[in-house]
């Protein structure tokens, strides 16, 4: 749910940051966005993308967390439950 | 931007090193082409030779192994070696490498090859038990660490960069992250991986010999606390008492890079004598007049007086860099003089040191001290007593003569190859053809038949200078030769070096005929003419630059009689 500005800042944050890292245009990674959309989201792209994705709220994913975060919605959630609204 | 071809091998996932590297390496105006190894691939890749690295031909060739891969199994059980065994697994793993080295300097004589010092996370089974029972690992590192050393003295070609040094500035909880290892088995974190890429990235802009030469330094409240004029000499934070500790130690470390070659000087706004006072009668002055090449202390803009200290020292404005307290200073000189290096520079002196010690890591990297590092500065103040006989001698032959110059002229071996290198990367201005050479580059032609390589080193009254030209002659035919490089230090021109040098290497090699390009570049402008000087007819255009050739039967090259000149074998520049 996208009910307040700061979610809305936090979805922006994310879907720049998935962007960046594959190298596509901000505007082709939207909220519905998923991994299996993007042949250059791979494992190892993946890593990164969320190793920035902690940088830039501050905090950690745990080990088995992270090979499930494979869309813009399901990072959203977990980043949502880390970072108090 | 140059071009360069580089290839990562690793013992574990080295993939993610490849965009932080790609841009540390843009940031230094290079532009890479990476090819990475398979995961733990490195043997296979580099003993066959048809793999892809070879294919890749790269320039250089970055061999990354972590610790924990190569002492993995003293590391699983480490109480069932002793001191004996461990010594012997770390020579064997150097072994291992030294002949994968060795095959890649055979088979890419060019190539540099860069290696790194290895380290294991600090905690582990061992701690409290090293250095205290028979059980340890770090006597296995030590001396694998140390095998690397000598590895690196023997083969020219190879580079050791300092990762376990890093990972402990950066410190082992920072260097790993368990997720990267679990997830991609790769051993860095986020953080050391651009770490690494830093260092990497200074590491290769040393080989290609991109640093910086000459630190400009401000005064008050740069290199001592307090403003002279205000505060007197007694008023000076400057000694041993609490904070005047500070610019004693920035002191002390300015003087260390001095002692590795790279140039000081002083710009100042100050009355000259109030500032003089200092370095003449401070008695905690670690810094004094003779250790800076140069010196501005004036009122005018700092600007206008880093152009004239650029010039006085003859190199370019992007070989400076302007260290000041003042942000409005630093931010006028970025702004006028955008070419000099201008650094954010700490508020709290307490950090200066420190400061210092990172921007030399990023921009005085060195790899190795040569003779003329060491005597760098004596030089420069040799050259205003120079510049001082000039004016008292009444003709230009007077002066040649009254300098009693002594060139010594030999061919490139061991000892000079790191020198030639090095100024085939340095040199601009004198410079014909401006190619530029790695050690691995120049060690590869000396073992080419068809090149023959010279250098050139010249004393006068006023003491040495050490290595300052180079010849570069590629052999046509039984009689004609042409010049690859011809470059002289730009200390040391117009003193008609140059045509007793290209004179005693033409006769040595018995050539009738040579050819000779110049290639134009933003700097060489001063040796435009040099070939028609020296009897050079105009032979065309080459693909860089206008081509001249010369014939030695009608036309000799004069060797004129103020030089004495004495021509040295291989192997004797090392006394």
């Amino acid at each position: 749910m996208l009910t307040k500005e700061r979610d809305v800042d936090t979805l922006e944050k994310i879907q720049k940051i998935i962007a960046t890292n594959l190298g596509a245009a901000p505007a082709s990674v939207g909220p519905g966005s998923k991994a299996s959309d993007f042949p250059e989201w791979d494992s190892l792209r993946h890593l990164v993308l969320v190793m920035d994705i902690e940088q830039a709220f501050g905090f950690k994913f745990a080990l088995d967390e992270i090979a499930q975060l494979d869309s813009v919605e399901k990072i959203l959630t977990a980043v949502q439950k880390r970072v108090p609204v | 931007m140059t071009d360069l071809r580089l290839a990562l091998l690793s013992s574990s996932t080295i993939e993610l090193l490849q965009r932080p590297l790609t841009a540390a390496l843009k940031e230094r105006g290079l532009n890479s082409s990476i090819w990475i190894g398979g995961f733990g691939q490195y043997n296979q890749e580099i003993l066959d030779p048809n793999s892809a690295l070879y294919h890749h031909a790269p320039s250089i060739i970055v061999l990354c192994l972590d610790g924990a891969d190569l002492f993995q199994e003293l590391l699983e059980n480490p109480f069932n070696s002793s001191a004996g065994t461990r010594r012997e697994f770390a020579v064997h793993r150097a072994d291992e490498l030294t002949f994968l080295v060795e095959t890649l300097a055979s088979r890419l004589p060019q190539a540099t090859v860069l290696l790194n010092t290895a380290t294991v996370d600090s905690l582990n089974s061992l701690f409290g038990l090293e250095y205290n029972s028979e059980f340890g690992i770090q006597d296995a590192l030590n001396t694998y660490n140390t095998e690397l050393a000598m590895l690196a003295h023997r083969v020219s070609n190879v580079v050791v960069v300092d990762v376990a040094s890093l990972a402990a500035i950066i410190g082992f909880e920072n260097w790993r992250d368990s997720r990267m290892w679990y997830l991609a088995r790769s051993r860095w974190s986020h953080k050391a991986l651009h770490a690494l890429a830093d260092l990497y990235a200074v590491a290769i802009g040393s080989i290609l010999g991109q640093m910086k030469k000459c630190i400009v330094v401000d005064l008050d409240n740069t290199l001592w606390g307090g403003i002279v004029g205000e505060d007197g000499i007694e008023g000076l934070r400057l000694g041993e008492d609490g904070i005047g500790r500070v610019y004693v130690e920035f002191q002390l470390e300015l003087l260390n890079l001095y002692r590795k070659g790279v140039l000081l000087a002083i710009c100042s706004k100050n009355n000259p004598e109030d500032a003089l006072a200092v370095f003449r009668r401070h008695t905690a002055m670690r810094l004094h007049e003779e250790h800076f090449a140069a010196i501005r202390i004036n009122w005018e803009d700092k600007a206008s007086n880093l152009r004239s200290l650029a010039e006085e020292l003859n190199i370019g404005l992007d070989s400076l860099v302007f260290l000041d307290d003042n942000p409005a200073e630093r931010s006028w000189v970025r702004q006028a003089v955008p070419e000099v290096l201008v650094p954010d520079w700490p508020e709290d002196p307490g950090e200066y040191k420190t400061a210092l010690l990172e921007l030399s890591v990023r921009h005085f990297y060195k790899l190795d001290i040569t003779a003329e590092d060491r005597q760098r500065s004596e030089v420069y103040h040799a050259q205003a007593a120079r510049r001082k006989l000039a004016i008292s001698t009444t003709s230009l032959e007077d002066f040649y003569r009254a300098l009693e110059m002594r060139l010594r002229i030999g061919q490139a071996d061991t000892f000079a190859i790191p020198r030639i290198a090095q100024l085939t990367q340095k040199t601009n201005q004198f410079n014909l053809t401006t190619r530029r050479y790695t050690e691995a580059e120049i060690r590869a032609m000396s073992l080419d038949s068809q090149y023959s390589i010279w250098w050139v080193d010249l004393s006068d009254r006023f003491g040495p200078n050490g290595v300052i030209g180079v010849l570069i002659l590629k052999q046509e035919s039984a009689d004609t030769w042409t010049i690859d490089t011809f470059l002289l230090s730009c200390r040391v021109m117009g003193r008609t070096v140059e045509d007793a040098f290209l004179g005693v290497v033409a006769r040595e090699l018995g050539a009738a005929r040579l050819v000779g390009e110049f290639r134009p570049t933003a700097k060489n402008a001063p040796v435009r003419d040099l070939y028609p000087r020296l009897g050079f007819r105009a032979l065309g255009q080459g693909s860089a630059g206008q081509v001249w050739e010369l014939d030695l039967t009608t036309v000799p090259l004069k060797l004129q009689n103020w030089f004495d000149i004495e021509l040295i074998p291989v192997g004797a520049l090392a006394r």
